[in-house]
């Protein structure tokens, strides 16, 4: 095999990385808060998708504007589920939990299914297929914007969980809910803010990626829920940094192995691996530390 | 004795479970559509699933949130054994009863041996049955995306293929019976009692001896196992199976609808639950016609959410509640 070959589904896989690491960030950090495993989460990144394309044939808004707006929309969305349904649930056992955010999740692709159709949709900016030159290998634009935005943004919100307050009082509850109550945190309001929060980088993500590839109803489900699972798992559930390796961990396994066992088995690669790290790190590369 | 056999929970329970399955039974040899057998049938495999899963996800409190692997398997096991290598389907039973207990014990080696914490154990369920679906998808021997269909001419009994819709029906209520029989029976034994100890407070029961890990163990393999029996039978009844379809996660998730909302711990939860819950979605479904598929959705994730907030421990606990009281048990 050519190494320029290789080298393409390296930097492809770097590219689609970025993307699942913003995804995935918030899918840990919903944990690491809640300790809730959350289902429906792909589907806020279907939601984005869907949102930018309304945005783009409703009004020829560009997905670069509209998803800082796609973002405060989910934010308020995931925010208003935490309260309705979520947080009745935290005191119910795990399988309760779980089993309310697969509620949501076929709720949502319900919804996206009846406001759009179940069949394929795309956004398709003047240059979308236009690609460029990066040593000798082409690459999108689009992929390369969303790749270098996911990462901005994820980079951003590593310093507001550093050194903002709300990002300190989220930490907090995520390390120990006891002793953040104790020090005067809300800590049903920090629940609130992290599912908003969580579920709007998803949709930001997707309408990072809306210009790039076709969307219907279960596109999250299908394409992204179930590498971000195997991103927080190997990057300790619940561990925000390790969502980000972890992410571009998977886009770069998942790159090589569809080319070593050719596109159809390319979602085999991430659940190869997710049985791989259970077994051989069980607490994720950074043994079980959260954030 | 006050009240006799009926004055312990179970034993009501088993009486009433198996004394509905009988007027089913009866039911269904007056039924006159094709359709309404067909909607029974598959009624009495959702039952048997969620009876066969309570006992790894209820009485021993693991978190199996990927169930439909054993049935997916089983029913492969069945049409691939059947249509390639002739082996008679009640054979095809017993092996999948066997293969899928195999599959149940390997990944409690990989699961429990690792010390997976529930949540990971639920993930990892969940991401195994899609491995086996992608699996399928791509082993050009079990067809790929379009499975595999069995051929049925004639009325045999022996191997298990009928064209007529009835004999299913009694097939089916009769693995139901047998699946409530293994949950009773665990419930009262010694082995019923270790799941408790285990599922209340797992390190107290390790305190006094208990293995754990051990009964966990047993308790999926025994689960996993019936669920593949079910499963070949499935692919028996509908002739025709495909990786999207035997390991659909939204199918998953509707099997266990009926025992987590019929109660988890009980016996009549989940075969009230699926006799009550598995017509409502097939008669939704074709109320609200093919092109509505998207509000279906919407309803019966509205009514998954909303059950599970408002009976967070199933409707059973109301029924037991109310046996305690009727026989003055304390």
């Amino acid at each position: 095999m050519p190494a320029e070959v290789i080298f393409q589904s390296l930097l492809l896989g770097i590219l689609q990385g970025g993307v699942y690491a913003l995804v995935a960030c918030g899918l840990t950090l919903i944990y690491g808060v809640m300790k809730v495993v959350n289902f429906a989460h792909a589907e806020f990144l279907t939601l984005g998708m869907y949102l930018a394309i309304a945005a783009w044939t409703a009004g020829g808004v560009s997905p670069y504007v509209s998803a800082l707006f796609i973002f405060a929309l989910v934010c308020a969305l995931g925010a208003a589920a935490q309260a309705l349904v979520i947080r009745p649930a935290l005191k119910h056992p795990q399988i309760n939990q779980m089993l309310v955010t697969i509620g949501v999740s076929t709720m949502m692709i319900g919804a996206m299914q009846l406001a759009w159709g179940p069949n394929n949709l795309v956004l398709s900016l003047p240059w979308s297929g236009a690609t460029f030159d990066a040593w000798g290998v082409r690459l999108s634009y689009v992929r390369t914007i969303a790749f270098l935005v996911a990462v901005l943004i994820a980079g951003a919100f590593w310093l507001f969980l550093k050194h903002a307050k709300t990002g300190m009082a989220m930490r907090a509850a995520s390390q120990n809910p006891v002793a953040a109550r104790l020090m005067g945190i809300s800590v049903q309001r920090v629940n609130l803010i992290t599912f908003g929060v969580g579920t709007g980088l998803a949709a930001l993500a997707g309408a990072l990626i809306a210009p790039a590839f076709f969307v219907n109803p279960t596109f999250g489900t299908d394409y992204f829920i179930l590498a971000a699972f195997v991103i927080v798992v190997l990057g300790t559930m619940g561990n925000f940094i390790g969502a980000l390796v972890g992410g571009l961990v998977i886009g770069v396994a998942e790159g090589l192995g569809g080319l070593l066992l050719g596109p159809a088995l390319r979602q085999m690669v991430s659940l190869a691996l997710f049985i791989v790290v259970l077994l051989a790190l069980p607490r994720g590369l950074f043994r079980g530390k959260m954030t | 004795m006050a009240g006799g056999f009926l004055s312990d929970w179970r034993n009501w329970q088993l009486a009433v479970a198996i004394g509905f399955v009988v007027i089913a039974g009866a039911g269904g040899a007056f039924a006159g559509s094709d359709y309404f057998l067909q909607i029974m049938v598959l009624a009495a495999i959702y039952a048997a699933i969620g009876t066969a899963w309570t006992i790894a996800g209820g009485l021993s409190g693991l978190l199996l949130l990927g169930y439909i692997s054993f049935f997916g398997l089983g029913a492969y096991v069945d049409g691939l054994l059947f249509t390639k290598f002739g082996v008679n389907p009640w054979l095809c039973l017993l092996i999948a009863f066997a293969g899928a207990g195999l599959l149940a014990w390997l990944i409690a080696l990989v699961t429990l041996r690792f010390g997976l914490s529930e949540d990971y154990f639920a993930m990892f369920t969940v991401a195994l049955s899609q491995v086996l679906k992608y699996a399928m998808l791509n082993w050009d021997f079990a067809g790929r995306a379009t499975g595999v269909y069995l051929t049925v001419v004639k009325d045999d009994f022996a191997t298990l293929s009928f064209v007529d819709r009835k004999p299913y029906l009694y097939i089916a209520l009769a693995l139901l019976v047998i699946v409530i029989l293994v949950n009773y029976a665990v419930q009262r034994s010694r082995f019923g009692y270790l799941l408790a100890a285990v599922r209340e407070n797992s390190q107290a029961a390790e305190a006094l001896g208990i293995d754990s890990g051990k009964v966990k163990t047993k308790a999926i393999v025994l689960s996993g196992a019936l669920a593949g029996m079910v499963g070949a039978f499935y692919c028996q009844f509908a002739t025709f199976i495909d990786p999207r379809q035997v390991f659909s996660l939204a199918t998953n998730f509707e099997m266990l609808l009926g025992p987590v909302l019929g109660g988890r711990l009980s016996i009549i939860g989940p075969v009230f639950g699926a006799a009550f819950l598995k017509p409502l979605q097939d008669l939704l479904r074709g109320w609200l016609g093919g092109e509505a598929d998207a509000l279906y959705l919407v309803l019966y994730g509205a009514v998954l959410t909303l059950g599970i907030l408002l009976l967070p421990k199933g409707v059973a606990s109301y029924v037991e509640a109310w046996h305690r009281r009727r026989y003055g048990n304390p």
